[in-house]
């Protein structure tokens, strides 16, 4: 039984582990649309002058000095008992994510609106598009194409921030792991192991986003644009 | 950061490079006369990035209890159960000191317009030859 790793200990609490890899998933998943399209809204009252421009800066700036451990902290045991009596820890990670992420989108969108050059806005104007139209049709497909790596970046960064979730309590990978070692003691095993699967979720999420820069022309050929 | 300033020294024409050594200079003064000051405006805005960064990312160690801002605020609150208290304090010196950096990056860019790193450069090489 003198065997230098025990990953035995890790096989049998699998269970765990495929609980917490499917939580970190699913609030990867459930977080990037709803803060993508916040963000963009976010973007764009940052980047037109308007009255929600200041608003919208602020709100960027203050979210992107914060560091995240502290913005989920605060959420989880500052702001919310205020609101909901006893907030349940996946609400508050989800809603934490949900605000720094958008943060974050939104200075990557910014970023792509501002790329936007001046013949493109005027072709966007003399095709007789109404201002929405314009932000809808063109804007904003010409904003995100060109800042999809960075976007994609973003939602690797994102993936491996879920990993900070578990000092409010949600079991998601880090913290499935954890409670393996502090049972077993087999801290390395269980540490590799997790290094391994983080790894091989962050690589087969920028293999997608390759796969998508490489697709990426074929937006053009969308219906719209041709009509 | 590797990163950072490989694209900034990859932003500069190799023709630099050349230009530089044909005018007799070595390699290193190439560098520190030529290359760098070109690459200098590039890297520096990444490079607050980056510094921002690592300063929000220190609170992350915690984790092993070193004794870092976000620890103690956090044990702070805990003790004192006063939650948002301590974490709004704490967020705002995390602002004062992302605002800090910052600042400092707009001040180099500026100093960097008004020739202060060529200009030092150029005395000094006046000084020592």
């Amino acid at each position: 039984m003198a065997s230098l790793f025990h990953f035995q200990d890790l096989w049998q609490a699998r269970d765990l582990l495929l609980f917490g890899l499917g939580i970190t998933v699913l609030l990867t998943l459930g977080v990037i649309p709803i803060s993508l399209a916040f963000g963009i809204c976010l973007g764009f009252c940052r980047h037109e002058a308007t009255w929600l421009r200041p608003f919208a800066t602020l709100y960027i700036e203050l979210l992107r000095s914060i560091p995240l451990i502290l913005f989920l902290v605060f959420i989880h045991y500052g702001l919310l008992p205020l609101l909901v009596a006893h907030p349940s820890f996946y609400l508050s990670a989800f809603l934490t994510f949900i605000l720094f992420e958008s943060a974050y989108f939104a200075e990557i969108i910014r970023g792509g609106l501002r790329s936007i050059h001046q013949i493109e806005r005027d072709a966007a104007i003399s095709l007789g598009l109404r201002p929405w139209q314009q932000r809808l049709y063109i804007y904003l497909p010409l904003a995100c194409r060109r800042s999809l790596p960075a976007l994609m970046g973003q939602c690797v960064s994102l993936l491996k921030d879920t990993s900070l979730a578990s000092i409010v309590g949600v079991i998601e990978l880090t913290r499935a792991g954890e409670i393996i070692y502090e049972r077993t003691f087999h801290d390395f095993e269980v540490l590799l192991t997790l290094a391994i699967v983080y790894f091989l979720l962050c690589y087969s999420l920028s293999r997608i986003s390759q796969h998508f820069e490489q697709a990426a022309p074929a937006l053009q050929k969308l219906k719209f644009l041709q009509s | 950061m590797t990163d950072i300033f490989r694209a900034g020294f990859l932003a500069i024409p190799r023709q630099q490079l050349d230009a530089g050594l044909s005018l007799g200079l070595s390699r290193f003064q190439t560098f520190r006369l030529v290359l760098l000051p070109q690459a200098l405006p590039l890297i520096l805005p990444p490079l607050g990035n980056q510094l921002i960064n690592l300063a929000k990312n220190s609170s992350l160690l915690a984790f092993i209890t070193v004794e870092e801002l976000f620890h103690v605020i956090y044990t702070g609150a805990v003790e004192a159960f006063r939650p948002m208290e301590y974490f709004l304090v704490g967020a705002a010196l995390y602002i004062t000191v992302s605002l800090g950096i910052s600042g400092l990056v707009i001040l180099f860019e500026r100093l960097y317009r008004q020739g202060c790193y060529t200009d030092t450069l150029s005395r000094w090489e006046l000084r020592h030859g």
